[in-house]
């Protein structure tokens, strides 16, 4: 089973009893240790751009010896334990079709690649090194790249020109905007797309009833069944 | 008139059943109360083209016959923890969130009297306010239901139209604690959650994903 790091950036988190929860949530449901990086830890350079480009260099701020990292971004809960992640260079998850198609009728790399994935969830292996080194140089030109939409669209490319990325399901990262049918099984659940402060206040509801707890633990015992009243024939006034 | 009600949830506009059994399921757990739920179909013929957020209006055509007071919840809200005991008044609303009590203050002299501004996701009524809700029927007809200003459907004109009725009895905002103003601190309290404002899909998914996570069990 080839393993990995887990690893989030934390810079100025508003919230850090929600941090300490969900890394903790996750060390316990993963039996994995997180690096969480902080500003404190940050390259100066780093933290002269656009807070999302940080990502850039996770290769710097993990230990010399680490051959994988799983990244993932603040505004995730995880839920229930991952199953195992293949073996490959970049794994991910695909995000809403709907970001994708516009990118293709657009741009013509995204026109091939047709898929694009969501860049708060990534597992990449140590060859993936230099297109992040790439990330870090594009990020310090300051220029603008595909409709100046962060750096989730340059990632994408960096890495698609170069990989196969190996597509894990919804469940791996179930976008709060995007994936409703998948939202009841869960393995990492992203706040993504939405006002800033409703996800901590949803975040906190899940902190305040699961704790430490897994998923299922809480559904275990619950065997009550609503009979709904059907309002057909009632005399309605 | 008495403290009794008659829970009202409208199952419109699209709503995962899974999510409406689970919120209808939540309430009754919590509040031992049976929801009443309204579907499409439940409407009578002048309400079948109404836009879905301006249904409330219908509410007394959609109840038995024998309500004498409705507690209206919208279906993206989350019951959280049981509702103490309602007082007994004519009509019942939670504050709105601060930032848009005030910005309605600033509009309206009428709310600026007491900076009072509820939001229509979560009201107690009473039958003898039927004639509001008829009144508001014809805002919704003539197509002025919504404020160009800031489009919230019908709830300026709900909130107008009340305070010219009677004295609203007013809950603080943690029986309808909205999302998009909701602190992490503020959950520790909340007897709802209110999903409002956020787009419809954002809603469902994080509904459906708290439904497995939270089911029914309750909140200390």
């Amino acid at each position: 089973m080839a393993s990995y790091l887990p690893m989030m950036i934390a810079v100025d988190h508003p919230y850090p009893d929600l941090l300490k929860w969900a890394v903790e949530r996750f060390e316990v449901l993963n039996g994995k240790q997180v690096l969480v990086v902080t500003r404190d830890m940050m390259p100066k350079e780093a933290l002269a751009g656009v807070t999302s480009y940080s990502k850039a260099w996770i290769w710097d701020l993990a230990p010399k010896n680490t051959t994988r990292i799983l990244f993932w971004d603040f505004d995730m809960i995880p839920l229930r334990p991952l199953p195992e992640i293949p073996d490959v260079a970049f794994a991910s998850v695909a995000d809403y079709q709907l970001w994708a198609d516009r990118l293709a009728a657009v741009y013509p790399f995204f026109a091939r690649t047709k898929k694009y994935f969501n860049s708060g969830f990534f597992v990449a292996r140590k060859d993936t090194q230099p297109y992040f080194d790439q990330l870090k140089l594009l990020t310090a030109s300051k220029k603008k790249f595909f409709w100046n939409m962060d750096e989730q669209p340059l990632l994408n490319f960096l890495i698609q020109e170069t990989f196969d990325v190996h597509w894990l399901p919804e469940t791996f990262n179930c976008m709060g905007h995007a994936h409703f049918s998948v939202a009841s099984e869960a393995y990492m659940f992203h706040l993504a797309g939405m006002d800033k402060l409703s996800r901590w206040a949803i975040m906190e509801l899940f902190k305040l009833r699961l704790g430490l707890e897994p998923v299922h633990d809480v559904q275990r015992d619950e065997k009550y069944e609503f009979v709904f009243e059907d309002s057909r024939g009632r005399d309605h006034g | 008139m008495g403290t009794d009600y008659l829970p009202v949830l409208f199952s419109i506009d699209e709503y995962p059943p899974e999510l409406e059994q689970w919120v209808a399921s939540r309430f009754e757990v919590l509040n031992g109360r049976r929801v009443h739920i309204v579907r499409n179909k439940d409407f009578p013929a002048d309400a079948r083209d109404v836009h879905p957020y301006c249904l409330q209006p219908w509410i007394w055509d959609v109840v038995p016959k024998d309500t004498e007071r409705v507690l209206y919840v919208d279906s993206d809200m989350i019951p959280l923890r049981a509702l103490p005991e309602l007082p007994d008044d004519e009509f019942i609303a939670a504050l709105d969130g601060t930032p848009h009590c005030k910005r309605m203050a600033d509009i309206y002299p009428a709310v600026a009297a007491d900076g009072n501004f509820f939001n229509s996701g979560f009201f107690v009524a009473s039958r003898s306010l039927r004639h509001i809700f008829d009144q508001m029927k014809f805002f919704v007809s003539s197509r002025k239901s919504e404020d160009p200003r800031h489009g919230d459907h019908l709830q300026t004109i709900f909130n107008l139209l009340i305070r010219s009725a009677t004295s609203i009895k007013w809950l603080p905002h943690d029986y309808n604690s909205v999302a998009i103003t909701a602190t992490p601190k503020m959950m520790s309290t909340a007897i709802s959650l209110h999903l409002c404002a956020m787009p419809l899909n954002a809603r469902w998914v994080i509904m459906n994903a708290l439904r497995t996570s939270i089911g029914l069990s309750k909140f200390e």
